[in-house]
Formats: C-alpha cells, sequence, structure tokens
C-alpha cells in the first residue's frame, strides 16, 4: 500500500476557495469560544494511557495528519495536530477534541467519513482499527503528553491600521512647497524635477525635434498621428514654435478625440470588456459606460464626481419629475446612471452553481477593482486573513464587502445573468412606453379570447407531426427509462397517443426527447400533455440547451398555456451540434405523468406558424384524416397575426435603452466576516465600514436606510482621504510621461515601490484637488513642463540608466490602439463616427466574432475571447482584472502579423493608393519613385525622409520592386514595421 | 524586373551590425533559477492529451462491476453539484455500462471495450485512479486544470512550465495548443496572465477545421518578393536605428523580426505533415476518416516535441457549452469520440517509444473532471464528477504499468491515493525538474504559484 498522505484543502489562500469540499463545516458558535475541557487536563498523565498514545495515537497522527497540520508545515485550517495546545486551541472551526466525547469532536466528525463536507484526511479514510483506537483516545479523556510550545510567532509583521502612517502611503496630503529655482516663473513641475536632478548632478537633455515633439503631443493627448504635415518651425526651442506648441495643446484638449484617448486609459483600470470569457455572452449594453467616459474626459467632469458616479450613481437623488422634464438634467440623470455599470463588468463566472459563493467572488472582484482602481492597494488579499504586508484587517474586507452586498448584478439561473434596467425616459418617450404597454396588454386579451375558442377544437382529435413547424418529436421517438404505458384516453395528443408512467416507481423513469439536428438559434421549447385531474402538479421537466441545464415544473392538471396541447417552457439558446434535448422524469412526481411530444420552434415562426402542410404535399396524402380540412386554421391564423403584432410592439418596448446595473437587494446585508473567506463558516458580524488605515473612519457614518455606497464614494474621493488624489495625480503623470512617479501604479501599498518624487506626487496630488479635480488640468501643466518635452537620449545616462530622474524624454511605444488608429488615419479608412454600440446585430457570443469596423481603436467591441486584429500581439491590457500598466513585451509574433497578416496588408494597400493619389493631385508632372518616397515618410513617420532613406526608397520603387503588384505598398507597410512608426520618440 | 546585379545585392546584404542583441527580453530563455535546484530532471517537455467535456472513468479505465450488478438501485450519493446547490446528498440512481471491460498487459490492467488500441499498451501507463479537482461545472472546472484557478486569472500550466525552463528551440513558440476550445475559458487556458507576454501559449489551429496553422505565419506574397521587401524593412530600420541610438528595446525589435523570420522559414515545414511516411500515417489512424482529425493533431504533436516545444496541449473538444465528452444524456456516444482518439493516442505512444523520446517526455492524458457512476436525473448519461477520475501519465520518469489510488465500489468516491489536480500539477512540474515551491512570480505585492499555497509531489508515481 503507497503511503497515504494528504492535504486538506482548506482554502487558506487568496482565492476564492468556497467551493471546497473539505470544510470544517461546524461554526464556532456551536462550541463556544472557550470549553471548560480544554483547560482541565493536567500533566499528571495515567501511565496506560500515556502508553497507548505513544504506542497507537502519536505514529497515527504523524503517519496521516501532521504532513499539513502541524506548526512547522501548512497548519492547514489554522489547526495543529502535533501537540496537546493544538487541538486544544483548535483551527479556524475552534478545537479539534471534546475529550471524552467523540460525537462532539470535529476531529471525529472529520476521519468517520459522514459528514460530506468533511471528510479527512483527504487522501482516503483510515481504516477500521485506526478510526478505533481514535475513537477510543477520545473517550478516555484524549490524554496527550506532548507539551511542545506552540509556533513561533512569524518573523514579518504586517502594518496594523494604528501604525499605518509608518508607510508614505497613508501619510496626510500637505501641500508641499515648490523648491527654489533661477527662474521662478517656470513650471513648479519642473521645479521639483529640476531640483532632483541637480541634486545628483544629472544634465538633463533639450527639447525634442518639433517634429517629433508634435508627434508626442498629438499621440498622447489624441491617440492619432498629427494628420497633414504642419508647417512646423524646425527650431523648437523658437518663440514661434512655443507659441504653436501652446495653442496646439489648448486645440487638443478640446478635440473629442481627447475623450477617445484619455477613456481608454481609464478602460485598462476598470477592466472593460464588451463579454464575459465563459460562454462568450455579449454584454450589449457596456458600450454606454464605455461612451460615458469619453463624454466625462472631454467635459472634463471633475475626478471626484466621476468616483462618485461610478461607485453610487445609483445612488445619488433622482430628480424630481418637472426636473426630469429638463432635457439637461435628465441626461445628467442617466449619466450617472450608467456610470454604475463600472462595479458590473467583472469577468464573472456565471456558471458557479453555489450561488452565495458566485455572489461574494462577484463582490470581491468589486473589492478588488474598486481598491486598486481608486486607492491602488491590494484589499482582496484580506478576504481569508488579515493582509500579509498591508495595514487591512479582514474586518475592513467585510466592512466593505457588507456595504457592496446591499446590491447585486446578478440574477441566478443555473447559469446566472447580469442585470440590465431601463434608463429614465422623458415625459414623451414615457408616453409613448405606456402606450405599448397598454397595446401589448390588449393582444394578451385577444389571444386569450381566441386560444380559449382553439381549445374545444384541439380536444377532438389528435394532431399530425407533419402539420406543425419546427423539430417535433413524438413519445414513440423518446428514449425511454423504465416502464411507460401507451393510452389514447384524453385527446389531443400528438401522432397515434401518449404514455403514461402508471404513477410508480417514481423517480426512476426517464423520457428523453433528443434532436440531433437542431440548426443553431433561439427556440421556443414545447411539450404536449393532455392534461387531467389524476396528473402529476409537479412534473420535472429539464431543457439541455447551449445556457446549461434548466429545470422546471409543470403542473399537468393545468390546461397547457399555448393552445390547451401544447405547453411553452420558455426560449432557449442552441449551438449547432451541442446539446438540445428535454428530458421528463417521474421524480418526485404526485400524480400521473404524461409524455407526448416536444417541440422546437424557431423563434421567428413561433408567433407566425407555417401553414399546415397541404394533404397532397405529403407521401401518405391517402391518408383520409389528412384529407379533411382543418376547422381551427382560420382560428390559428388570427393568433398568428395577432401575436405578429403583440411581438412588434414587444420588440419596440424591449428596444428602450437599457444600462448594466445592479439590483439592490430587498434586506440589508447581514454578512459576518467569513472564515477564510468561506461562507459557510461565518464569524464574528462587523458594521459597515472602510478602511481603518486611511483615517477617518468615524467621520463618515452610513445611515441605517443606506446600503452605504454614496458614503463609500464620500469617503473615497474626501480630501483627507491620503490616497485617492495621489493615485489618480500618478496615474496622470504615468499616461503622459511613460512611468508613474510610483512606478507600481496599482499597488501603493508596503509591496509597492516608493515614490520617486515624493514632493511632486503629492504637490500633483494638491493640484488636482484644488482644481476641481480636473484632469486637463494636470495634463495641461504636465504636457507644458520641460520634463515633458525633452529628447530621448541615444544612451541611457549611467547616472540614471532607468530614467526615472526624467533628465531625458521617456521612449514609449505606441499602444496598439495607436498603432491601428494611425494605419487607419494614413490610409484614409478611418471612420471617425463617435459613440454608440458597434457590435453586429444578433451577435449573442462573442466566439469567433469579426471585428470588421474601420473606426477607432476605442469603438471595436473589448471581447475577452475575440479581440480584434492586433490586439493579442501588441499588449493589449488584459481585460479580466484591472490594469494599471500594459506590459511591454518584444515578440515575433508581432513581426509576423505587421508583415504577413491581412488586416495590415489591406491598410498598406489603401495608403499606398492614397500616397499616389496625394502625389498625383498636387503635380501636373509624372509623379516620380523621389515624390513617392518623400511622401510615404511624410505620411508614415511625419518627416522627409534623409539622403539614404530616399535612396533606398527609389532603388525599391525602381528596380527591386516585385512585377506586378505595387512596390509603394511594400514601402508602407515596411515603414508601418518600422522603430520609429511603432515607438514614440 | 530590372537589374540583376543590384538584386542580388540587395538579397545579399544580410542582417548583421547590430551588435550584442537584446536577446533576453525577446526569447523565453530566462529561468528562475531557484526553481530548478531538483536533484534530478526526467523530462524535457510535456504533450497533454485534452479529453474536453469529461471522460467517464467508470466506462473506461476505472472497472467497477457492482455498477451493473446493482444498475437501477436507488442510492444516497454526495453528488457534487447539488451538494453545491443544496447543501446535502441526494439519492440516485446507477447506471449500468454499456461497454465489457477486460484485463490487459503484463500488469492486468482493466480497460474497456472503449480503447481497445490504448489497451495494448497499458504496460507503458501510469494510471492515477483517484484523482480529484475543484469546479462542478465546465467553466470553472477546466479553468482549475490549465490554470490551477477557477475565478480569478492565473498563468496557465504551460506558461509555468516554459517560464521555468525557457525554450529549448528558439526558433519555434515554446507551448503550443492544438485545436484548442473557445469555451470554458478559452485562451485562458493558455494565457500568461500576469508572466510576461513571452510565456503565452501559441495556439494551432481551431477545433471545427482540419488546419493547423500558426497565425500570420505564412507571407502572401512569392518567396522572392518577401524576401526583398524583408530587406527593405532591415534597410530602413537600419537607417533609423543609426539616427535613434542603440537602446536596448530597439535592438530587440530588431532581433525579433530576425526570429519572426527564422519561425517562418522552420515553422511550416514541422507543420507540414505529408513528410511522414505512409505506415506512420497509418500508425496514427490519419487514413481513417473516424481519426484523421486527431491523428493528425498528435502526429503533429510528435513534430513539435522533436522540435523541442516545451509543453505542446492536444485537444480534442470544442466550443460549446456541453463540449465534446459531455454526455449527459445518451452515455453510448462515448464510443464515437472513444473511436476518434483511440488510435491516435496509441499511434504517437508507440512512435514516441520508439524513437526513445518517451523517455524525456511526459504524455499526460485526461479530462477537466469524470462521470457519476448513476445517471444524470436518471436519464441516459452520467452528470460531471470532480470527486473522482481517472488520468494517466506515461514516459517522462512516471513508473510504466503502475497504477495509483483507488476509488469506493462504484468509483464515485476516492478511498486511497487521492491525488487533487493540485498535487498533479506539483507532480508534474517535479517532473520536468521545477520545484513547484519555488517556481514563483511577483506579481500585485506577492508571490504567485501554479499551485497556490497547496500541491505535494507524489512521490510514489516515479520509477
Amino acid at each position: 500500500m503507497p503511503l497515504v498522505s494528504f492535504n486538506p484543502r482548506i482554502p487558506t489562500r487568496c482565492t476564492a476557495g468556497v467551493w471546497f469540499v473539505a470544510v470544517w463545516l461546524l461554526a464556532s458558535g456551536t462550541l463556544g469560544p472557550v470549553q471548560p475541557w480544554a483547560l482541565g487536563q493536567t500533566d499528571q498523565l495515567d501511565p496506560e494511557a500515556f502508553q497507548f498514545f505513544e504506542q497507537k495515537i502519536r505514529p497515527l497522527l504523524i503517519k496521516h495528519c501532521q504532513e499539513c497540520h502541524a506548526h512547522d508545515t501548512q497548519a492547514s485550517g489554522g489547526l495543529r495536530l502535533d501537540s496537546r495546545a493544538g487541538w486544544q486551541t483548535g483551527g479556524d472551526s475552534g478545537p479539534a477534541i471534546a475529550p471524552g466525547d467523540p460525537e462532539q469532536s470535529l476531529l471525529w466528525r472529520a476521519i468517520s467519513y459522514e459528514d460530506p463536507n468533511l471528510q479527512m484526511p483527504p487522501a482516503g479514510k483510515l481504516s477500521g482499527e485506526e478510526l478505533r483506537d481514535i475513537q477510543t483516545w477520545i473517550q478516555n479523556q484524549a490524554v496527550d503528553p506532548r507539551v511542545e510550545p506552540i509556533a513561533a510567532q512569524p518573523t514579518h509583521q504586517p502594518l496594523t491600521p494604528p501604525d499605518a502612517q509608518q508607510h508614505w502611503a497613508y501619510r496626510p496630503l500637505q501641500r508641499p512647497p515648490v523648491p527654489d529655482s533661477e527662474t521662478n516663473d517656470a513650471n513648479p513641475i519642473d521645479r521639483f524635477i529640476d531640483h532632483e536632478l541637480q541634486a545628483r548632478g544629472i544634465t538633463a537633455l533639450d527639447r525634442a525635434t518639433s517634429a517629433a515633439l508634435w508627434r508626442r503631443l498629438h499621440n498622447d493627448l489624441s491617440g492619432l498621428p498629427p494628420e497633414s504635415s504642419p508647417e512646423l518651425p524646425s527650431d523648437s526651442s523658437s518663440a514661434e514654435f512655443d507659441q504653436r506648441y501652446l495653442a496646439q495643446v489648448e486645440r487638443l484638449l478640446a478635440s473629442e478625440t481627447f475623450g477617445e484617448k484619455f477613456a481608454r486609459h481609464w478602460m485598462d483600470v476598470v477592466r472593460y470588456a464588451d463579454s464575459v470569457t465563459l460562454r462568450g455572452f455579449v454584454l450589449p449594453n457596456a458600450w454606454r459606460y464605455r461612451d460615458y467616459l469619453i463624454a466625462a474626459f472631454n467635459l472634463d467632469k471633475p475626478f471626484d464626481q466621476m468616483i462618485v458616479e461610478q461607485i453610487a450613481g445609483d445612488r445619488l437623488p433622482s430628480p424630481a419629475d418637472d426636473e426630469i422634464a429638463d432635457p439637461v438634467k435628465l441626461h445628467r440623470y442617466r449619466q450617472a446612471l450608467i456610470a454604475t455599470t463600472f462595479l458590473t463588468l467583472g469577468n464573472t463566472n456565471l456558471e458557479t452553481q453555489d450561488k452565495r459563493a458566485l455572489e461574494l467572488d462577484y463582490i470581491d472582484e468589486q473589492l478588488d477593482v474598486i481598491g486598486q482602481a481608486f486607492l491602488a492597494q491590494t484589499i482582496s488579499c484580506a478576504r481569508c486573513h488579515d493582509h500579509k504586508f498591508d495595514p487591512i484587517p479582514t474586518r475592513d474586507y467585510y466592512a466593505l464587502a457588507k456595504i457592496l452586498d446591499g446590491s447585486i448584478g446578478l440574477v441566478h439561473d443555473n447559469v446566472s445573468t447580469w442585470v440590465e434596467s431601463p434608463l429614465p425616459l422623458s415625459a414623451e418617450e414615457e408616453l409613448l412606453r405606456a402606450n405599448l404597454i397598454s397595446k401589448v396588454s390588449a393582444a394578451d386579451q385577444e389571444l386569450a379570447i381566441l386560444k380559449a375558442k382553439l381549445a374545444p377544437i384541439a380536444q377532438q382529435k389528435n394532431i399530425r407531426m407533419d402539420s406543425l413547424p419546427g423539430v417535433v418529436l413524438d413519445d414513440d421517438q423518446a428514449q425511454l427509462v423504465g416502464d411507460w404505458v401507451v393510452s389514447q384516453h384524453t385527446a389531443p395528443f400528438l401522432e397515434a397517443g401518449y404514455r403514461h408512467d402508471a404513477a410508480t416507481s417514481r423517480g426512476q423513469k426517464t423520457a428523453t426527447f433528443q434532436t440531433q439536428t437542431l440548426p443553431a438559434g433561439k427556440y421556443d421549447v414545447r411539450m404536449s400533455y393532455s392534461m387531467g385531474s389524476n396528473r402529476a402538479t409537479n412534473v420535472t421537466v429539464d431543457v439541455f440547451s447551449a445556457d446549461g441545464q434548466t429545470t422546471l415544473r409543470v403542473n399537468q392538471q393545468q390546461r397547457p398555456n399555448v393552445d390547451g396541447m401544447w405547453h411553452s417552457l420558455g426560449s432557449f439558446r442552441f449551438e449547432a451540434n451541442g446539446q438540445a434535448y428535454v428530458m421528463i422524469s417521474n421524480q418526485d412526481a404526485d400524480g400521473h405523468v404524461i409524455i407526448d411530444g416536444v417541440q422546437f420552434l424557431p423563434l421567428a415562426e413561433a408567433s407566425s406558424p407555417k401553414e399546415p402542410k397541404q394533404a397532397d404535399s405529403s407521401p401518405t396524402a391517402t391518408n383520409h384524416e389528412k384529407s379533411i380540412t382543418d376547422p381551427s386554421a382560420e382560428i390559428r391564423a388570427a393568433v398568428a397575426r395577432s401575436e405578429g403584432q403583440r411581438r412588434q410592439w414587444q420588440q419596440q418596448l424591449d428596444a428602450q435603452p437599457k444600462f448594466m446595473s445592479l439590483r439592490r437587494k430587498v434586506e440589508p446585508s447581514t454578512l459576518p466576516i467569513l472564515i477564510r473567506g468561506d461562507h459557510k463558516r461565518p464569524g464574528h458580524v462587523v458594521d459597515r465600514g472602510f478602511l481603518s488605515a486611511n483615517g477617518f473612519p468615524e467621520t463618515i457614518s452610513i445611515p441605517e436606510n443606506s446600503d452605504g455606497r454614496l458614503e463609500l464614494a464620500h469617503w473615497l474621493t474626501d480630501r483627507r482621504n491620503p490616497l485617492t488624489a495621489r493615485v489618480y495625480a500618478n496615474r496622470v503623470w504615468s499616461w503622459l510621461m511613460g512611468q508613474g512617479l510610483v512606478p507600481s501604479l496599482n499597488n501603493f501599498g508596503t509591496t509597492g515601490s516608493p515614490p520617486t518624487h515624493p514632493e511632486l506626487l503629492d504637490w500633483l496630488a494638491c493640484e488636482l484637488i484644488d482644481n476641481h479635480w480636473s484632469t486637463k488640468h494636470l495634463v495641461r501643466l504636465i504636457v507644458t513642463s520641460k520634463a515633458y518635452q525633452r529628447r530621448v537620449a541615444q544612451r541611457s545616462f549611467e547616472a540614471d540608466p532607468i530614467n526615472q530622474w526624467y533628465g531625458a524624454g521617456h521612449r514609449r511605444r505606441l499602444s496598439v490602439e495607436a498603432l491601428r488608429d494611425s494605419m487607419l488615419l494614413i490610409s484614409g479608412e478611418l471612420d471617425q463616427q463617435r459613440g454608440g454600440s458597434t457590435v453586429s446585430s444578433g451577435t449573442v457570443a462573442d466566439y469567433d466574432y469579426q471585428h470588421e469596423s474601420l473606426r477607432r481603436s476605442i469603438y471595436q467591441p473589448v471581447f475577452r475571447n475575440a479581440l480584434p486584429a492586433l490586439y493579442g500581439e501588441f499588449d493589449f491590457a488584459d481585460p479580466g482584472r484591472s490594469i494599471g500598466q500594459r506590459n511591454r513585451t518584444t515578440l515575433p509574433a508581432q513581426g509576423l502579423v505587421l508583415l504577413n497578416s491581412t488586416w495590415v496588408s489591406a491598410r498598406a494597400k489603401a495608403a499606398a493608393q492614397r500616397i499616389r493619389e496625394k502625389c498625383r493631385a498636387s503635380s501636373d508632372a509624372e509623379v516620380t519613385s523621389k515624390v513617392l518616397v518623400k511622401t510615404a515618410y511624410q505620411q508614415c513617420l511625419g518627416r522627409l525622409p534623409t539622403e539614404e532613406e530616399l535612396r533606398i526608397g527609389r532603388v525599391y520603387l525602381e528596380t527591386i520592386g516585385p512585377e506586378g503588384d505595387d512596390p509603394l505598398v511594400d514601402l508602407v507597410q515596411a515603414l508601418f514595421g518600422s522603430l520609429e512608426f511603432r515607438f514614440l520618440e | 524586373m530590372a537589374c540583376s546585379l543590384e538584386r542580388r545585392q540587395w538579397l545579399q546584404s544580410a542582417a548583421c551590425g547590430f551588435g550584442a542583441l537584446a536577446l533576453q527580453s525577446l526569447l523565453a530563455s530566462s529561468t528562475p533559477a531557484s526553481a530548478t535546484n531538483q536533484p534530478r530532471s526526467a523530462a524535457k517537455r510535456i504533450i497533454f492529451l485534452f479529453m474536453q467535456g469529461g471522460v467517464s472513468q467508470v466506462d473506461s479505465f476505472d472497472h467497477k462491476p457492482l455498477i451493473n450488478q446493482r444498475a437501477g438501485e436507488v442510492l444516497t450519493f454526495a453528488d457534487s453539484r447539488q451538494l453545491a446547490k443544496i447543501g446535502r446528498p441526494t439519492e440516485q440512481r446507477l447506471l449500468a455500462s454499456p461497454w465489457s471491460f477486460s484485463q490487459h498487459g503484463q500488469a492486468g490492467r482493466w480497460v474497456s471495450e472503449l480503447f481497445p488500441e490504448m489497451a495494448k499498451q497499458v504496460d507503458d501507463l501510469c494510471f492515477l485512479h483517484a484523482m480529484h479537482t475543484e469546479g462542478v461545472a465546465h467553466g470553472p472546472a477546466t479553468l482549475f486544470l490549465h490554470c490551477g484557478a477557477m475565478q480569478e486569472v492565473r498563468p496557465s500550466f504551460g506558461s509555468w512550465v516554459l517560464y521555468g525552463l525557457g525554450a529549448e528551440n528558439q526558433n519555434l513558440p515554446g507551448f503550443v495548443s492544438i485545436a484548442p476550445s473557445l469555451g470554458n475559458g478559452g485562451a485562458r487556458n493558455y494565457g500568461n496572465a500576469f508572466l510576461p507576454t513571452t510565456y503565452q501559449g501559441t495556439p494551432i489551429g481551431t477545433p471545427g477545421a482540419e488546419s493547423l496553422q500558426i497565425n500570420a505565419l505564412k507571407s502572401p506574397l512569392a518567396p522572392q518578393h518577401e524576401l526583398a521587401r524583408r530587406e527593405l524593412l532591415r534597410h530602413i530600420n537600419r537607417q533609423q536605428a543609426d539616427r535613434l541610438g542603440a537602446a536596448d528595446e530597439l535592438q530587440g525589435v530588431l532581433e525579433s523580426y530576425e526570429l519572426a523570420w527564422r519561425m517562418q522559414a522552420v515553422a511550416p515545414d514541422i507543420l507540414d505533415l505529408s513528410q511522414e511516411t505512409a505506415a506512420t500515417l497509418a500508425a496514427y489512424g490519419i487514413n481513417e476518416p473516424q481519426t484523421q482529425t486527431y491523428g493528425r493533431r498528435c502526429l503533429l504533436a510528435r513534430r513539435l516535441c522533436e522540435a523541442g516545444v516545451r509543453f505542446i496541449q492536444v485537444n480534442y473538444g470544442d466550443n460549446s457549452a456541453n463540449p465534446a465528452w459531455d454526455q449527459h444524456s445518451n452515455l453510448p456516444k462515448h464510443a464515437e469520440h472513444a473511436a476518434a482518439v483511440d488510435r491516435p493516442i496509441a499511434g504517437l505512444l508507440a512512435d514516441l517509444k520508439q524513437r526513445g523520446l518517451l523517455d524525456d517526455t511526459i504524455v499526460w492524458w485526461g479530462s477537466e473532471f469524470g462521470r457519476t457512476p448513476y445517471s444524470e436525473n436518471n436519464g441516459t448519461g452520467r452528470d460531471h464528477n470532480p470527486n473522482a477520475f481517472t488520468m494517466w501519465v506515461a514516459g517522462g520518469g512516471f513508473k510504466p504499468g503502475f497504477a495509483f489510488g483507488e476509488t469506493d465500489e462504484f468509483g464515485f468516491q476516492g478511498v486511497e491515493g487521492r491525488v487533487h489536480m493540485h498535487d498533479l500539477h506539483a507532480t508534474l512540474l517535479h517532473q520536468l525538474g521545477l520545484d513547484h515551491l519555488q517556481l514563483t512570480y511577483k506579481h500585485a505585492g506577492r508571490d504567485f504559484r501554479l499551485t497556490d499555497v497547496h500541491g505535494r509531489v507524489i512521490q510514489d508515481l516515479f520509477s
């Protein structure tokens, strides 16, 4: 027998381990915190008991338990079985042994394997003899001579909230004095930067060339290259250039392209996406949040207001009726609501079966993003234990989680879904809506009357399968398990008859109606049964579709809901070659279970059934029954008409704008601290609250009737919060300068990097707050600084190899969006339309989505399973989590895709054609290769070629280039792949 | 085309003069030193044959005659799905296996008639009968199998392996996934998450299509034309590099082009299966309609293995929510899937062995979870079972002809030698010479591992 060792998988990790089966289920409350018996044992041991322990129990514990439950191993679940004190104190769930009483002992419960949630050792149950020994030992008071000290305290001591200010980030924010400099009119940023440079004896480089600086500015503020070649003064240090530069800063700040560029920065931080990974579900209204961000940055909405709206836009006071009539106020109200989509965009695993666990994971994800985005704190580390490094105790985590637990962005089902709520409407739109609603309800009444007429007709006869649309399966075609009795007793029924289970062998009979040939799409799935008073009221019906398994209960004593024969089970999505079947079982049935037929009705047809097939078109046309005209045809046609209209109105109703939102929970949250993050192990209850390390925890109180989200938003944006403004100012700096003053943008904790320029960071943060949290104010300050405008060093400074003192400009890469947008702009194909949904209509899942749109990259749907061309190769931000700084990788796949992909080739082709046209238009003479090369360089790189570059280009165009194909395409594509195109100088 | 002299010069001016290149930033060749302090490293690479959807262990390798003897009886089981949903065990009806079992090899292993070809090779296989894992649904369990986590975005196994070992062949991606499914985690199952992009898996082909190609590997241009344009780019870049300076980052880009072109030269050859003999093609079942799809993938795996790719995943699955082996109903459909993979896998094993590759290559077979011995809602199929299922490993220093772990009389729950997915990850890493405790990456302020805070190396499996 192999050595049985084990590893109890108590979730001790920083992760959502709540699925774990081996769970110490017993809440600490059951046994009480202090057990008198745990204190009673003395060191006076009975020699017989001592011998029994040494011979039987000690080896057994070593062999089976101590690999995990010992102070020098993992002490899984906090439990140590290597000393008496270890099991007396016990682990997370309290003492492990109640001496004298095995039944009351957690240890016994675990090793007896009687509780499916608690089975130890995980590698397999102990032998019968071993179990008897343990039982005997516990019964005889669990005599245990082992008195070794409990584990030594860990050497590393994390910060606690009271000492939080030992770490720079938690210290209060104060405006530092600006260092003196020779020219006191200088940009304060330069006075901070120069001060450090001088202190280190680094001589800063001068301004970049005018072309390089122009391109840098355009890229940073708009994400696009300068479109036409401006006649720039060649000397970038001239006053004339200065003037042009300052004017261009204002122009770019005022352009709508500014919001498109800056919204994308923020979208990295908030893990923006238009779909979820699992099953590729498309989130059809996520784009409204993207458009909200673009508009907010363009309006220069104060960032504190943006925070409040993103965290609690739905908790702001809603405008009164007369205010809604004001389109401006209505718009503002809508924008605030849409902003809360921020909380709903996690890459949620909707399939998780334990729905409470799913909700807690959802909240964890929200906390993770809120913590990183606004505070640069790794709060979610404190879900299972106090933060190992930062002053974030578990009680703070649950104080925050309890706030978020006041609402949830999920509707539960086997596969849960997200929540979409209608946006508030103007009075005019409300009227339209009310009108539609009354139309629909009138149609419902009419349909009820028509269908009642239809029912008696239907009852007269059996129905032929080939008279029905969609895929129809009779009970004869079902896979049957158990005995089913054929009957024709009660009409109507499909084909020759139906079957029933004779109300015997409950839980042992099933009928599976399966089709292998269903085309992909959405279907109304229906079953037929003949109703009757002896029928079961609770027939279990499972529909297996692309969305998993849906269990329904059908009352067969009631009239089938469609027309007295067919009963609609709902609409379901099916994939090609995916599962498509309905299983009816007599599990727990309280009467006869009837199986007759199942119909998969394509949804397009559901309301407009095709005409019953003509008798003569059927091979069995001679059949007497078929030649009879169906007397119900007229009524059926009326039903179809009415249903068709109803569907149209319903579609108009459904088209009312919606946004991704949270639904408020009815009951206030009672979420306690969860031991090791496991919701089956509740601990102490904490009040709602905020991070205690940030100070002023008591000054913002949460009223009883509030779920606390608005207060959370106010706490985040409070001037006394030392993190929020610092974190955001640092981000804006990094978006323009290429790296943060704190390089770890999402982590200001003790494991992050300290600021290179703490005073400058604080100055910028104060500047932000004092200027109404204006993003554009910070941007203007930074891009007009000398530090921003320096040229990139050819070789790194010896005194500053990573350029952290900003003596030179940072060489930066074009983001994938800028790369893509630049090519489209140069090729003349860029579609500059702004805003709105860009997902092709009818897209339900993102798999294999074809991104064909030529709009700016920010408008391409961020599909987690199908990113647009180039995104995968060029370090696009992982949309699954908050990203502060994108990766910077250099991979062969990048070269391959730039040179070989059809997308880039198509852009090069269009750009070459455009360049030829441009050249032709500007000159009467025949276009020479010299002109072509010059124009190509000007268009692609924003500068003219050098002599040697011109020579190379001409040689290629004149002699080397391919026969038949346009060599200019190659030149353009090579320029797209060149260093200067991919990097900003 | 004019001027042949100039043309020849153009093509002959090879890429040179770039000095010492920043190769480190490009090639997956940096290894965390502390992770490879294992005394012995048996295996250099790993092939994972992923059977997506959940192969039923009690219909394949875990013979439980009692199920058939007591088929139809209703018993109480701690069904994982019900446990997650309602928190208590439920009554379930045993479903007989439609396939008969017989003993094979010197060890007398039981194998069902689903896998007649693999049955001939049981003496090379090392079975783990009491595997268990996390996640009751496909999505979570598939991510857990690949990344050791269900909800959080974590690097996949292959990325960790490549990060730990570095690439063996600098002209090829070090980690490939052949015909990966888009469903159930999709690209996350071969994603690098927070590891550098260098360690990301490269997908080859898609589940539905026969074609096995790498994205943008082939140039759309004629060969001479392509060579000329390549040279044009070299000239343009050299001019720019002279102006911009010798920063490592720029040199890295220049080198990445050279590497791309080498890959463009080498990879198509490796992807081209037509170079194989008729006998080899037959051994993988490539001339039979039923087996040709998976056969081609397996043969490609061997070719990649020879070329020095570290981690090769050969997927059998599809994009649907209920992929391939997921027989909730119609259990007999398992036979179709078995027939599609049995010969190709047997062919691969025999081929690796014959070429001496099995000694330093691990072959790993299995699903994200197993299936229940009872029927789903008393129907005609089986539900998911993460509590117990069978995987096998072969080669790479694992004991051949060995079986570890046992399940209960119905194959529902492991009773001895249980191996958690974290444990198997730790064990596989160990055989690749990597210590799962040391193979860490610092991210968001802490060190991450494939096995999180879990995992133990199962020493019993090593020969």
